[in-house]
């Protein structure tokens, strides 16, 4: 099985699957963090369906890259529903499913009516689960993912104290002067960039898996903000790796595997921290 | 202030990425392309005479090798293929003309990838031809042809394996 695995490791879309997984793993797993105790867990999910739509206008429209619809687009929506969210809670669900299935019936309904291929279930497939959509990357790709996470991660980094001042206590961080308004609209536009890069690892309905799983599984056991977003950084990193190396050699779709190893690291995080809180 | 500087740094070496032009795209996928050929030669089995042998390969390896032959077909040419899949028929409703492709599936089930084949005119008559979703191994050299103005890829001088 090794001799397999380096066997694979030799082909260049292999390589590239793990760097940009990796990185992609990386970044959602930082902001996670963030959106879980803001309570945005489910935003993931539908900024997905918006991309989902955005990049179903691309295709139609005969984009050579998509991103330059796509990101734009899911910002947008990121940044509206962010703000709208903040002023009132129930209508904010209410549009964000609104949002959701519109971009997605939209786009599936654009698929249908301007094909770009004969294989319409089959391209409706790969962007919903992933499929091989990360093994499939060119090299333009794989560069455009390494900069947006560099900018994400930069954003994370010098941005740190004021994430964390916003993420606790939006009131409090307001009155001491923090722009509120100016850091929400970048947390949006971070959370829509890895959205749009999270979409080829494991497909628009996964990408939540991606963004909830790693900061509940470090919630459960840690309780330090820092120690909960590097034991998230960690283990989404691990999780997103052993996920591609055993979907390749075992032949299993790339995203639902590493979704099953997020929720399986979970379970083990969630018995730990159930078992020390019993002793 | 440091921070706003350094984040419309970062953004412009984003968008200078995405606005340079396709000469040195071409350039840059060149170099990406010899690369690939030069990676590719390390991993071809020669004792067999076979360069790329999909039948070891994992259905999710099959799949997206079969897709980058798809998408960048210059890589392959000439390199001899062994693959297994299903037999799938194509007829020209205006030339009468068969096309027979392996067909291979992707780990969800949903997405399939297909390559084309000829059998060797000297070994093989067209009585010889599996019949559609016969379970199959072709083996043969990769290779491209024109047909109506559009290029289409094919496993050439292909044997069938059983």
């Amino acid at each position: 099985m090794l001799d397999k695995l380096i066997m694979y490791l030799q082909y260049p879309f292999v390589k590239y699957a793990i760097i940009v997984g990796v990185l992609i793993a990386l970044c959602s797993s930082l902001l996670g963090v963030t959106l879980v105790l803001k309570r945005y867990s489910y935003i993931g999910d539908g900024l997905s369906h918006v991309a989902f739509g955005a990049l179903a206008i691309a295709t139609v429209c005969d984009l050579t890259n998509k991103m330059i619809l796509v990101l734009p687009l899911t910002i947008v929506s990121a940044i509206l529903l962010l703000r709208n969210g903040t002023n009132a809670k129930v209508k904010g669900d209410a549009q964000l499913a609104m949002l959701s299935v519109s971009a997605l019936a939209f786009g599936y309904m654009l698929m249908n009516l301007f094909p770009s291929s004969s294989n319409i279930t089959g391209d409706v497939c790969t962007t919903l689960f992933g499929s091989t959509s990360i093994l499939t990357l060119t090299a333009q790709e794989v560069w455009i993912s390494i900069v947006l996470s560099v900018f994400v991660v930069t954003i994370f980094i010098l941005f740190y104290n004021r994430i964390f001042a916003i993420t606790f206590d939006e009131g409090f961080a307001k009155a001491v002067g923090t722009n509120v308004k100016f850091y929400n609209l970048l947390i949006a536009t971070v959370i829509a960039i890895i959205i749009v890069l999270a979409m080829k690892l494991v497909g628009s309905l996964l990408i939540s898996a991606l963004v909830i799983f790693p900061a509940i599984s470090a919630m459960s056991i840690l309780k330090n903000f820092k120690s909960v977003v590097i034991f998230s950084a960690i283990s989404s990193v691990l999780c997103a790796l052993i996920g591609i190396l055993v979907s390749i050699l075992a032949g299993t779709p790339v995203g639902s595997t590493i979704v099953v190893f997020d929720a399986f690291l979970f379970l083990l995080c969630y018995i730990i921290g159930r078992v020390r809180s019993l002793a | 202030m440091k921070h706003k500087i350094l984040i419309l740094c970062i953004l412009s070496i984003f968008l200078l990425n995405g606005c340079k032009n396709n000469s040195t795209e071409s350039a840059a996928d060149a170099n990406t392309t010899q690369t690939t050929s030069n990676e590719k030669e390390e991993y071809s089995d020669d004792s067999d005479e076979i360069n790329l042998d999909l039948t070891t390969l994992s259905s999710t390896m099959v799949y997206s090798e079969v897709y980058n032959m798809v998408l960048t077909p210059e890589n392959y040419l000439g390199k001899t293929i062994k693959m297994n899949g299903t037999c799938s028929l194509y007829q020209d409703p205006d030339t009468q003309k068969l096309y027979y492709a392996c067909i291979i599936q992707d780990a969800t089930q949903c997405c399939s990838q297909g390559l084309e084949f000829e059998l060797e005119d000297s070994k093989y008559t067209s009585d010889d031809y599996p019949n559609p979703d016969d379970e199959i191994t072709v083996q043969g050299t990769f290779s491209t042809y024109m047909e109506d103005g559009n290029e289409y890829l094919v496993i050439k001088d292909a044997i069938l394996i059983e």
